[in-house]
């Protein structure tokens, strides 16, 4: 029985010991202090608390080597360059030498006075001015500061794509929200980070050519075509995670879901994923070309029938969606149009065809070349022009972008800029109508349809600084997912399950239930996604890369994963969950407030 | 008013550390020391090393910059 002497193993007994009490407060100077409780604690921890029968055995402590960082002096210069006195003492810069305590010390601080030499300096900056340097600041006198600062960051961060990731925030915490836009707005770029899948360009089969194919290859072609699809959705999605461009991924979920095209109505993964390339190519351009783009891109020809669209039988499919859903809004709630309008458009649409490999192919025979009228206003093309009756349409969509109500304010532009405010902010109150009037006024007008213009208009809004709206728009699925891998700067093991997952929750990324796409808001919750969502989301605390997460971000991981403040109680130190890092993330993603952005 | 003051940090890293932060942006590494110019306001400097195992350690410092009101 000597043998089988109980062992302690030392993990348990020393996680507790690396969390705090209490869910902390956003304090990285904790974090570094809790590194070094890690060291201690896991030397300490090693063969201790055998049983009270048999000694244990004498395990040798891992040895932890921390990645050491030491402050060995500081040097002071004034901004302009004037020359200073510090403590008295003369010269431009002074160097200041400190016996550094190592990152596990108390707090040090340093006082000194600063003075400029010249008397004019001395004149403006009145009196001296007295610098402190707290070097491993107590985290007591931090928390309340930096976590102002941080939440402000990370809000402003998180509207203009996902919640950000620890360095990443640590990044932005210097710049202003101005600052903020305007470095996301530089960094919008129309390439992806991860290249496409490398069969978006492949050549679609005609019928023809499938038919040719052996049985065995047709079943091949055919579960391509599936995999594919499921392959797309997972690369946008890791997109999200991993791009330092979240503002262009996010203008792509919320373009996406506006010019809809359901995946599940267009066969072929391809044009799917050509449409995706499309609009992200677009979206940072002028509206006119997206529309026109838009008009003659092959998934929406193929979605809303502008392939069978033609003059002897016009469909009008597409003529309706374009002002209903795209421009104009809906006719009976905002009058951009009138019934008959809708057989009048969708003329100036015929002929917009796909060949058999699915490419847009305008076919003059089958086009309307007759005139045609739109808004009380006709279009008689040229025929002397070789592609004067392919430009119809395009005609048509600056007719419709130009039509105004009695005041003279673009029906499309004020549609397009509610649109955006819905998505980013939620549902419009109070004044909001009046400033999204200012800013659709200004795209229709002095803008001239420029996209990025309109965006840096929209995200200069003061309520996107706004800290009363902060938590008050309901997260859509796709976010719920982002929101957890981006911020804790962690992998799924499998990206398509989490898109599966979404799809769970009604948002199947690329496939839209119909050409209204996600309705969004408080559409996203109904019984059966109360639990779905809580069961799915709670899932994630079970991760294995979640035991990896650096201990520099177990102080942090409430600031990184809520919006504002939780509803349900901290854990207390009695708790179970507080002494692991996977249970106390899972404490947060269970929280009510997890679905709030 | 307060001076508009820069502080440069310069000190010592460990010979395994490979990558040094500042406020989660990637600055240059001299060997094994460094020099970084932080500027006052930015009140909380987060420097974090990274080492070749892939860990990290982070060191915090905060300044405050105030005015001494003559007598």
């Amino acid at each position: 029985m000597a043998s089988e002497a109980i062992v302690e193993l030392p993990a348990p007994a020393a996680t507790p010991a690396t969390e705090p009490a209490t869910e902390p407060a956003a304090q990285p100077g904790a974090v570094a202090a809790g590194l070094g409780v890690l060291a201690v604690a896991t030397l300490a921890g090693c063969g201790g608390g055998g049983s009270s029968t048999a000694a244990p055995p004498v395990v040798a402590p891992p040895a932890v080597v921390l990645p050491a960082i030491t402050i060995t002096g500081v040097t002071i210069r004034e901004a302009g360059g004037a020359p200073l006195t510090v403590n008295g003492q003369p010269g431009a810069t002074l160097v200041i030498n400190l016996p550094d305590a190592g990152p596990d010390a108390a707090e040090q601080v340093l006082t000194i006075q600063v003075r400029p030499v010249a008397p004019a300096a001395r004149a403006l900056s009145g009196g001296p001015t007295l610098l402190t340097i707290l070097i491993n600041p107590d985290p007591a006198d931090t928390a309340a500061a930096f976590a102002a600062k941080a939440a402000t960051t990370r809000a402003t961060l998180a509207v203009l794509g996902f919640p950000p990731g620890w360095d990443e925030l640590g990044g932005h915490l210097q710049l202003s929200a101005t600052q903020i836009i305007t470095r996301a707005l530089a960094r919008m770029s129309s390439t992806p980070s991860e290249s496409y899948p490398g069969w978006i360009d492949g050549r679609i089969k005609s019928w023809r050519e499938f038919s040719l194919l052996s049985d065995a290859d047709q079943k091949i072609y055919q579960d391509n075509k599936y995999w594919r699809r499921q392959e797309l959705k997972a690369w946008w999605f890791r997109q999200m995670v991993t791009s330092s461009d979240t503002l262009t991924e996010r203008l792509l979920l919320f373009w996406h879901n506006l010019y809809t095209t359901s995946g599940s109505g267009v066969e072929d993964p391809e044009l799917i994923a050509r449409q995706h390339r499309l609009y992200r190519q677009s979206l940072n351009g002028n509206l006119k070309t997206f529309l026109y783009a838009m008009s003659r891109d092959p998934a929406m020809c193929q979605y809303l029938d502008s392939a069978r669209n033609k003059k002897a039988a016009p469909n009008e499919n597409f003529a309706r969606e374009l002002m209903e859903l795209f421009t104009l809004g809906e006719r009976t709630r905002f009058g951009g149009y009138a019934e008959t309008d809708v057989p009048d458009l969708a003329k100036f649409f015929t002929g917009y065809l796909l060949n058999d490999n699915n490419e847009f192919t305008f076919t003059l025979a089958e086009h309307e070349t007759a005139a045609k009228t739109l808004f009380g206003q006709t279009r008689l093309a040229n025929p002397a022009a070789p592609d004067s009756y392919a430009k119809d349409g395009d005609w048509a969509i600056d007719r419709i972008l130009e039509k105004a109500d009695g005041g003279g304010h673009s029906y499309a532009a004020r549609y397009l800029v509610t649109r955006l405010w819905r998505e980013f902010l939620g549902e419009p109150i109070g004044s909001d109508a009046t400033r999204i009037q200012v800013i659709a006024d200004k795209l229709s007008g002095a803008f001239a349809w420029d996209l990025k213009k309109l965006y840096a208009e929209f995200f200069a809004s003061p309520a996107f600084t706004d800290t009363a709206r902060r938590g008050t728009r309901l997260r859509a699925p796709v976010e719920l997912f982002a929101g957890f891998y981006r911020p804790l700067g962690l992998y799924p093991d499998n990206w398509l399950d989490i898109t599966w997952r979404c799809g769970g929750l009604d948002q199947d990324l690329l496939d839209p239930p119909n050409v209204f796409g996600w309705p969004g808001g408080a559409a996203w919750i109904n019984l059966k996604a109360v639990v779905d969502r809580r069961s799915y989301v709670s899932g994630l605390q079970w991760q294995d890369a979640l035991k990896n997460l650096p201990v520099r971000l177990h102080g942090v991981i409430r600031l990184l994963l809520l919006a504002i403040d939780p509803v349900d109680p901290p854990l207390k130190s009695t708790d179970w969950q507080i002494n692991y890092i996977n249970t106390r993330v899972g404490h947060l993603l269970t929280d009510p407030v997890y679905n709030l952005g | 008013m307060a001076l508009d003051l820069y502080v440069t940090i310069r000190g010592v890293v460990g010979p395994d550390v490979v990558r040094l932060l500042v406020n989660g942006v990637e600055k240059p590494l001299t060997g094994t020391s460094y020099a970084v110019e932080v500027h006052v306001a930015d009140d909380f400097i987060a420097l974090t090393t990274v080492d070749r195992q892939n860990r990290e350690l982070t060191r915090t410092l905060r300044f405050n910059a105030t005015d001494i009101i003559p007598a």
